[in-house]
């Protein structure tokens, strides 16, 4: 049997999301800095507007220290913390090395953020950061069992972003194999996904509600 | 006072002298790394706190380890006794040697859990006994004794780990005993009363001061971490909730939270982080808590006044670590003195915990006084009187490089399973301010580690 009880599953499967999305989001603000600079100045503009979030900058620069700290909910600074929320909740079912990576990647923002300082450099070293995350959790043993419900967060995550951030269902239908292989190990009695290219809405709501489908019953 | 010089401090310094003190921020980085914090909440805002340190330990000598070990098991075990005792014949009470009164009137005292069996006997699994070094006469006193719900080992502990990977020269060069076997212990002596079933830590929370213990010990001891949601009971079973849809068989469970918090049904009925009912499955002897409850009934600070007697009495020894002096405002002889000597005195409020509720009678207005009178007057069995003791400083380093004095206690830990293990380390808690006695971690107190040497061949 499994002992992972329902809360801690819950935060590790939320802890694989803003992983995810803290790796996602730094690629974008990292391609859309080079957007401002080469091609359209208003391209972040127009591209966080899609996610409902205005963005005012005046600069490159700007930009960069809005999405990074400034943006509340939606910053990397915020995404980061969270995911170290959910690693503090869990540290019990973590491998040291797994939850001193993600609380040192904290600390590297939180820092950041004292000193007002930030810069394309230092967020590219952020993202090496986020890879070593991920290889170290690839890689260990320590979290074996908790493993599918990180992976979970993660695919899931990827799948919502493809969707939201760039239309792309077809990206998303690409994770569809992944994700039941993955749900399958984290139940496995799992009902399988199927997933239709022709509404974003009800894609959108399958693959975040898989989840839940998979802890919700309770069996004596 | 700075405890006299001895060959271990001098060998400790002479070590310290050659090594790059500079290593020191990287233990800090390593401490912040961990998160090895211990969070306060004040004002109603939780503060995620870095848990101040000092590298300087406490450095224990073997013969002085030997002496403690000895006395704290002899305290344990007469502890232990007296709660099998007054939640079963009260023949200590029957005898005179408590007055009843002073037991029933306690809040601690729960008259419904009389006559509810332990398995093995055992109440006081985990104890964290406060002790300080008087610079009078030399000799170490015990100011409390924490059977309830003692926190602070896995500090220590981590930063004993991290001191080693970051300092080795000095566990190369001093015979420094081990204390990583601790969680192991922990997990033995819940083997050793656990019912049937898997071994839980069940924690209030995230928000809980020592949240980073409960991670940690759980991790190292095999046990599952859960909250109160986590585990469910069913005919006077415990199980603990798996996200899966399954259940599992709970057999012990090392719990975290006061006894009015652990049973909605039983105490606080507003306590979110509680179990209900799982007092039932307590009485029914179907799940091992460590602590019991109603332990509080013995680590009352009132209590603690009769602990040499209890010795006496129940093992017919003379107590081996002596008591702070102490007057109880019960007694009308006593309340006499208190109500005299009120400026020499610390008074200390019974309800209270974590350095909160004691005051240096030194230290009060005419008036503050005036008010404290009439309240010990109002309510005597609300308060104890001790003399203040002048106990050793332990010198810190401060950023500067340089060494200050600091008050200094030492909680020491220990594992009722099999036999008693009093672990050879030890928290050792100073106050951060150089006039201040109060070194408790809740009121901004650091932490050294302990270090007990070995006996050299």
């Amino acid at each position: 049997m499994i002992l992972i009880p329902p809360q801690a599953a819950e935060h590790l499967y939320w802890m694989g999301r803003y992983i995810q999305r803290a790796e996602s989001m730094t690629r974008l603000v990292i391609a859309l800095f080079d957007k401002i600079l080469d091609e359209d100045f208003e391209d972040a503009k127009a591209f966080y507007a899609k996610l409902g979030i205005e963005l005012a900058y005046d600069s490159a620069q700007m930009f960069l220290r809005e999405s990074v700290f400034n943006l509340e909910d939606a910053s990397l600074y915020n995404t980061i913390n969270m995911a170290r929320e959910n690693a503090i909740l869990t540290r019990s079912h973590l491998s040291n090395r797994m939850f001193s990576r993600i609380n040192a990647l904290y600390l590297a923002y939180q820092t950041a953020k004292e000193e007002r300082t930030v810069s394309l450099y230092w967020l590219e070293g952020t993202l090496k950061e986020l890879d070593a995350i991920w290889g170290n959790f690839e890689l260990s043993l320590v979290e074996a069992k908790e493993s599918p419900l990180i992976q979970l967060g993660k695919v899931v995550e990827r799948m919502d972003l493809n969707i939201r951030l760039y239309d792309s269902i077809e990206a998303a239908l690409m994770d569809v194999e992944k994700l039941n292989s993955i749900a399958e190990k984290v139940r496995p009695n799992h009902k399988r996904v199927t997933l239709s290219s022709s509404n974003k809405f009800k894609t959108l709501q399958t693959i975040n509600s898989v989840f839940e489908a998979l802890t919700t019953t309770h069996e004596s | 006072m700075i405890e006299s010089n001895s060959p271990f401090y001098d060998a400790f310094k002479g070590i310290l002298n050659t090594i790059d003190k500079n290593r020191v921020q990287e233990l800090l980085t390593y401490m912040n790394t961990e998160a090895i914090n211990f969070n306060l909440f004040k004002n109603n805002a939780f503060i995620e706190r870095k848990f101040p340190f000092d590298i300087i330990p406490r450095i224990v000598s073997p013969s002085e380890f030997a002496y403690l070990e000895k006395g704290i098991q002899q305290r344990i075990y007469a502890l232990n006794l007296f709660l099998e005792d007054v939640y079963g014949a009260q023949k200590i009470l029957k005898d005179g040697i408590i007055p009843s009164e002073f037991v029933f009137s306690s809040k601690a005292y729960l008259p419904s859990f009389a006559n509810t069996s332990v398995a093995k006997n055992i109440r006081v699994h985990i104890s964290g006994i406060d002790l300080v070094k008087n610079s009078v006469g030399d000799g170490w006193v015990v100011l409390e004794d924490n059977i309830r719900v003692p926190s602070g080992v896995s500090y220590p502990l981590s930063l004993r780990m991290l001191t080693r990977k970051v300092f080795p020269e000095f566990f190369e060069k001093l015979p420094i005993q081990g204390v990583s076997d601790y969680p192991k212990k922990l997990e033995a002596a819940m083997d050793y009363v656990n019912t049937g079933g898997i071994n839980v830590i069940l924690t209030p929370g995230r928000y809980n001061s020592a949240f980073y213990e409960h991670s940690y010990l759980a991790k190292e001891s095999g046990a599952i971490l859960a909250n109160g949601e986590d585990l469910v009971v069913e005919k006077d079973k415990v199980y603990l909730k798996t996200y899966n849809g399954k259940k599992a068989r709970v057999g012990a469970i090392y719990r975290r939270l006061d006894d009015d918090a652990l049973d909605p049904v039983e105490f606080h009925p507003d306590s979110l982080i509680g179990v209900p009912n799982i007092t039932q499955a307590y009485r029914a002897g179907n799940v091992a808590l460590m602590n019991s409850i109603g332990n509080g009934i013995a680590d009352d600070k009132g209590i603690y006044y009769f602990v040499p007697a209890m010795i006496k009495y129940y093992m017919n020894e003379e107590p081996i670590l002596q008591n702070a002096p102490t007057f109880l405002a019960f007694f009308e002889k006593d309340r006499n003195h208190i109500l005299q000597n009120m400026r020499t005195l610390v008074i200390k409020d019974v309800a209270e915990a974590g350095g909160y509720g004691v005051v240096f009678g030194s230290q009060l207005t005419k008036s503050e006084r005036e008010k404290l009178k009439d309240a010990i007057i109002a309510e005597p069995r609300r308060f104890i009187a001790q003399e203040v003791i002048e106990f050793y400083d332990i010198e810190c380093l401060d950023e500067a490089g340089t060494f200050s004095p600091r008050k200094a206690d030492l909680r020491m830990f220990s594992i009722y399973g099999e036999d008693i293990f009093v672990w050879p380390g030890g928290l050792t808690r100073f106050a951060m301010d150089p006039t201040s006695y109060i070194v408790n971690s809740s009121q901004g107190g650091g932490f050294k580690d302990t270090w007990v040497l070995k006996e050299q061949r």
